[in-house]
């Protein structure tokens, strides 16, 4: 439990890490309300996003639709109330993951991001099980398509590489197992859905579906329901949950007792549980944590346009691009980089010249950059960092 | 020993009148004409070998593939029993001057089907999986140029990643200059000269080193390629090889990288879209060498992290393999190199590999003038894969 001082400064640092975004004023009145309560405010119940315009064009293309789902939702972050649970949105997102150059459909993606904001702070089984019948999910990692006679293995390997276990926790077999196991797990077929005029979702096709009893990580299951249970049981599942959240949340490399208290903080209070568990922490406040991991792309924009000027729709999205992260269009199914890996020389100079566009000299950067003193200080190191 | 520091070092020891460093040998000659260049281009996502070199007399393929199989009237036959993909037609001219050389069944011991897992093994070159640097980011730990690499890309990959020097990531050489006002570069130059720990020094390095690399790069920008790049991020990458080639950069290794490979589902429109762009980027880039009369000191090779599964799917697609196509373009042995494709010894319905790529490896890294035995944590028998 931490117990220090909880001035401005400190509160700079919970806001950085929690929401991304802050200025001055925000990081003073947390610092008033002192760590609980600040600490709450922040992790309110996640305000729902408005709801994307996708049908004012009937003809636009897909990147043109891609484009404005990316500048919806960073606009919703830049708005909200609890900006807290967009950057656990982020989390989800890159863990996940979900490429619009694979599913095309606008409204899938952003159902799937709507699901994620919404059981993304809560207890992980619950929203496993949501991803599991995820019709962007389903469509991404092919398991719509997959049946009996020739079970698809793409999204079986990685929920066991990726989303729960970590890769070295299971054989081939168990990936085979649950790739059966998944059989029939499918969609609407978009023709039918447009005929009937309801949307793609979650269809079970029992004649696709292998019901032979198959052997996973030592249990005998049947459907996938079963082999979501056993993944949700595992221990292993909240460790591996445990490390990536605390090195996106509190520093590149946690150490290993800290990862073991925080996995069965997690598997009993959920992510949120986890987050209040970690902001009241004397580890968190620690002066080398402080400006300890690299903003991603997406959060040094947020960050960066909620104290500054308004870009133009094209020019950011050039500068996501540039930078190397575009929401929704992650590099491969393993998600997005982090630490030094955002700061090649291309995207670090991308960083850079978007500067002068964004701020102006009196820009608030207390928030933005640990300890700045004006606006120029956006050029120095610690304004790559949360 | 960052570029800053190894810049402000240089000039030290100029100042000083010491012995000539002999990092101004180096650079001097490094990547003039003669000197050896290595390009790899990376396909993402596990390409279709069986679909690119296609085994199309082979039965066990035919059946196994009712639907995706490549015919013996689409194929461009190489030899009679193999054929290139018809959307692979712009390297036809190239395998008829033996300047085409494809390596079938390549892999490494102990396979992983995981796209992650099994690049992490082509990049560090090391099966095991126990090294943290990649093959050729241990090639430039031993030059004094850390400019000696470059990735087209936003951020370094694993393989050009060394202990002390990791290649240059340049996302593409138009862009690849600062734009900021007086004051702001000033601040700049003043926060890199303080003193930081941990990650924020990391930081710290890596912005001082894009100051360094963006000066480095300036007038390179000349050169005007004459042949046509097929549009998006490949062509352009390849053009921009070319330019910084003929501009002298003093680079040796250029990392390319395309991807979508990943065909588990509709492989019959995706893959042929992919190799078409792979031929028309490497026919442009080839016709611009031979302008240059560079063609044969520039070496490119060809890898995908695995090869897919022999048996398609029942999404008109395959799934993650284990053995892969490798391919090699320029002064090499032409021809089809190794023992080839077994599909009758399969390794759990994948095929078996039969060349371990780091003996391919070995004969790049001799091109740019490396022992591999430096390179590999095993040394490796040569595959003759130079002319």
């Amino acid at each position: 439990m931490y117990t220090g001082p909880f001035s401005p400064h400190e509160a700079a640092h919970l806001l950085r890490r929690a929401a991304v975004r802050g200025t001055r004023q925000e990081a003073e009145a947390l610092a008033e309300m002192g760590l609980d309560r600040a600490v709450e405010q922040l992790l309110r119940d996640p305000e729902p996003a408005p709801e994307p315009d996708l049908d004012s064009e009937a003809r636009a293309s897909s990147g043109k639709l891609h484009r404005r789902l990316v500048l919806h939702w960073l606009g919703h972050w830049l708005r909200t109330d609890t900006p807290a649970a967009e950057r656990l949105t982020l989390f989800w997102s890159g863990h996940f993951t979900s490429e619009f150059r694979k599913v095309k459909s606008p409204r899938l993606i952003w159902q799937q991001n709507r699901t994620l904001r919404r059981l993304g702070p809560g207890l992980f089984p619950e929203l496993l099980n949501a991803v599991a019948r995820d019709p962007a999910m389903l469509v991404y990692l092919d398991n719509a398509q997959s049946r009996k006679e020739h079970p698809n293995e793409n999204w079986g390997r990685e929920l066991l590489e990726l989303f729960t276990l970590g890769e070295g926790n299971y054989g081939e077999d168990d990936v085979q197992a649950a790739a059966r196991a998944f059989t029939g797990w499918s969609v609407t077929p978009p023709r039918k859905a447009r005929k009937e005029g309801r949307p793609v979702s979650f269809e079970y096709r029992p004649r696709w579906h292998d019901d032979a009893p198959k052997t996973f990580l030592g249990h005998t299951v049947q459907g996938g329901e079963e082999v979501l249970e056993v993944l949700a049981a595992h221990p292993q599942t909240y460790r591996f949950l445990a490390g990536k959240l605390l090195r996106f949340y509190l520093a590149p490399q946690p150490p290993a007792a800290l990862v073991e208290e925080a996995t069965a903080v997690l598997k009993d209070t959920g992510t949120y549980g986890l987050l209040r568990w970690l902001f009241t922490y004397e580890a968190f406040y620690a002066p080398q944590v402080r400006s300890a991991l690299v903003k991603s792309p997406i959060e040094y924009l947020v960050s960066l346009l909620y104290v500054g000027r308004d870009l133009p729709e094209r020019a950011l999205g050039r500068a996501l691009v540039s930078m190397g992260q575009v929401p929704f269009q992650p590099p491969n199914v393993a998600g997005w980089p982090s630490g030094q890996a955002w700061l090649g020389d291309a995207a670090l100079l991308a960083r850079l010249n978007l500067l002068p566009a964004v701020l102006e000299e009196t820009s608030d950067l207390y928030v933005f950059a640990d300890g700045a003193r004006d606006a120029y200080d956006a050029v120095l190191p610690q304004a790559q960092m949360l | 020993m960052n570029r800053r520091s190894f810049v402000q070092h240089m000039l030290t020891t100029l100042a000083a009148g010491g012995a000539a460093p002999s990092l101004l040998a180096r650079t001097a000659r490094a990547a003039g004409p003669g000197e050896k260049i290595l390009v790899v281009v990376q396909l993402s996502g596990g390409n279709d070998a069986l679909n690119t070199l296609v085994p199309y007399r082979d039965r066990g393929y035919r059946s196994a593939r009712p639907n995706l199989a490549v015919g013996a009237r689409e194929v461009l036959d190489l030899d009679g029993a193999l054929g290139l993909h018809p959307a692979l037609r712009g390297l036809a001219a190239f395998w008829e001057q033996g300047r085409l050389a494809l390596i079938p069944a390549v892999g490494y011991p102990r396979p992983s089907r995981s796209h992650f897992v099994s690049m992490a093994v082509w990049h560090s070159a090391d099966p095991s999986r126990k090294s943290l640097e990649g093959w050729l980011g241990r090639w430039a730990d031993g030059e004094d140029d850390p400019f000696c690499a470059v990735d087209l890309g936003l951020s370094t990959p694993l393989a050009l990643r060394g202990a002390e020097h990791a290649g240059v990531a340049m996302g593409g050489l138009d862009d690849f200059q600062l734009r900021l006002p007086e004051a702001a570069l000033n601040r700049l130059e003043s926060g890199l000269s303080r003193a930081y720990t941990g990650p924020l020094d990391a930081t710290r390095k890596a912005m001082a080193r894009l100051l360094d690399d963006v000066a480095r790069v300036q007038g390179l920008r000349g050169y005007r390629p004459e042949a046509e790049y097929p549009q998006g991020p490949f062509g352009n990458a390849l053009r921009d090889v070319v330019r910084m080639i003929a501009g002298g950069l003093t680079s040796r290794v250029y990392y390319v990288a395309l991807g979508g490979f990943d065909t588990h589902a509709g492989q019959l429109e995706r893959q042929p879209e992919l190799l078409e762009q792979l031929a028309a980027g490497l026919g442009a880039f080839s016709q611009d060498l031979k302008t240059l009369g560079r063609e044969n000191d520039v070496l490119v090779l060809g890898f995908s992290e695995f090869g897919r599964r022999v048996r398609e799917n029942a999404s008109g697609g395959t799934d993650h393999g284990k053995a892969g196509l490798m391919f090699a373009l320029g002064p090499v042995a032409g021809g089809v190199l190794g023992p080839g494709y077994d599909l009758d010894d399969l390794d759990d319905g994948d095929l078996r590999y039969r060349v371990d790529f780091r003996s391919v490896y070995a004969g790049a890294a001799a091109f740019i003038g490396a022992r591999p035995e430096e390179l590999f944590p095993e040394p490796q028998p040569l595959l003759r894969l130079l002319g």
